[in-house]
């Protein structure tokens, strides 16, 4: 294997994500559009995470509070994004209280039942992985390194933002996803199923 | 746990950091390829709902087109303090007339025995129990209070104007007694009160059907000084009724 390319998809440039983000601000739809379609992709991902079937509408709640409060908001494309992933955080943790309340099938039952049928191949076949499949992969790491990773990785969101999205330090949230990757290479290469 | 040391061989906290921010790391190690290979698969991006996409739209339409919505919300956040306050006003009247049933001795009143003079009494030092959240500083001056009030409250309106409401309860209460009796007198010529007493008092009675209660009772109270001293709770708990609100 050469070089490993990691090169994920081209973001738009936090600059130019702040600007859209203020013309929406002032009433352009156009703009809001572009935020929109900048935004969601990343933001269904974080969900898909999260809460896993159930992420579409989730993030159809999370729209529904940023715009009503897209007047209080203030700052650049970074900070946006940040933003964002808070509101559509605390509308996941809302929905797995209420399901852990009532419990239904969702995606969340689905997820704790899958590490069994990964378990039984060699690793993971990353040939064909499926994004979904990624993010189940990363959605089954213990929470807070499931989160740091996927802010950090599907969000697009540099250390410090991911820390303040999930309101704890820097360095803690640093040594979670560190810790994440660690388990997700381990269990990549089947290692996961050696450990004793 | 042998492979976590074997794997902090290549992956350690700078190439770790590489991966999470997107960048390029020059590692040769099938592993690093496979861990990349697994965040760039999760970070693609999930395709648009079209549907979800145009209700997204819509709301924003909406949030941007109806300022009488965001309207509605500031004003209902903004009444609140307008609501504290006529709570409060309305509570001074029925403190009030506790402290006059209180000055006439119709309460007792274990820090002034039998006083039963006139002069503004402190009133707050009557409040029955429930009153407890706003008496307990009954000398703390406006100025004070609003400042501790503002400087440790979320909500800076709501605070300052509970001191101004709570430090003047003794002539209000006097108010309202000189209001019923004004209004007995009245009542007895066949007359009516002038309408901005007459509001007064219903407010302070809670309703204009109560007011012939509320008066005979604060004035029959003060009449029948002596007669039934051990007996507090109807001034108190009749008159805290009206005022608060149901929701």
């Amino acid at each position: 294997m050469g070089k490993a390319e990691v090169r994920r998809r081209s973001r738009m440039d936090d600059g130019e994500l702040g600007d859209a983000v203020a013309q929406a601000r002032g009433g352009d739809e156009a703009a809001f559009g572009i935020v929109y379609r900048e935004i969601h992709p990343m933001l269904l991902g974080y969900l898909r995470g999260l809460v896993g079937e159930d992420a579409e509408d989730i993030a159809s709640e999370a729209w529904h509070d940023i715009v009503r409060d897209f007047g209080a908001f203030r700052g650049d494309g970074e900070r946006f994004r940040g933003w964002a992933a808070v509101i559509a955080r605390h509308r996941a943790l809302d929905h797995l209280r209420r399901i852990r309340v009532r419990p239904r099938t969702s995606g969340f039952d689905e997820r704790t039942k899958e590490p069994l049928t990964l378990q039984d191949t060699e690793g993971v076949a990353l040939e064909n992985l499926s994004t979904e499949r990624a993010l189940t992969l990363i959605a089954e790491l213990p929470q807070e390194q499931a989160e740091a990773v996927l802010l950090r990785v599907v969000l697009g969101l540099n250390g410090p933002m991911a820390a303040k999205v999930l309101g704890k330090r820097p360095g803690a949230v640093r040594t979670a996803s560190h810790r994440g990757l660690k388990y997700l290479s381990e269990r990549l290469n089947g290692a996961g199923r050696n450990d004793e | 746990m042998n492979d976590f040391r074997e794997h902090d061989g290549w992956l350690d906290a700078a190439v770790a950091e590489r991966l999470l921010s997107g960048q390029d790391i020059a590692e040769a190690d099938s592993r690093a390829a496979d861990l990349t290979r697994l965040l760039t698969v999760a970070a693609k991006p999930l395709p648009v709902d079209s549907a979800r996409e145009h209700a997204a739209l819509a709301a924003f339409r909406q949030a941007r087109d109806s300022p009488v919505g965001r309207g509605l919300r500031r004003r209902t956040f903004r009444s609140r303090p307008v609501k504290v306050l006529a709570g409060g006003i309305a509570a001074v009247f029925v403190l009030g007339g506790v402290a006059i049933a209180a000055q006439t001795g119709n309460l007792p009143l274990p820090f002034h025995p039998g006083a039963a003079t006139s002069g503004p009494v402190p009133s707050t030092a009557t409040v029955p129990g429930n009153h407890g959240a706003v008496a307990p500083h009954p000398s703390g001056t406006p100025s004070s209070s609003a400042a501790t009030g503002s400087s440790h409250t979320p909500v800076p309106p709501a605070q300052p104007s509970l001191p101004a409401a709570v430090t003047s309860p003794a002539p209000a209460g006097q108010d309202v007694k000189g209001l019923c009796e004004k209004y007995v007198q009245a009542t007895d010529r066949g007359q009516s009160l002038e309408s901005r007493s007459g509001a007064r008092l219903e407010q302070a009675a809670g309703g204009k059907s109560e007011v012939d209660a509320y008066c005979a009772r604060l004035l029959g109270r003060a009449a029948a000084h002596g007669k039934s001293p051990a007996s507090p709770t109807p001034p108190s708990s009749r008159p805290t009724g009206p005022p608060t609100p149901r929701r």
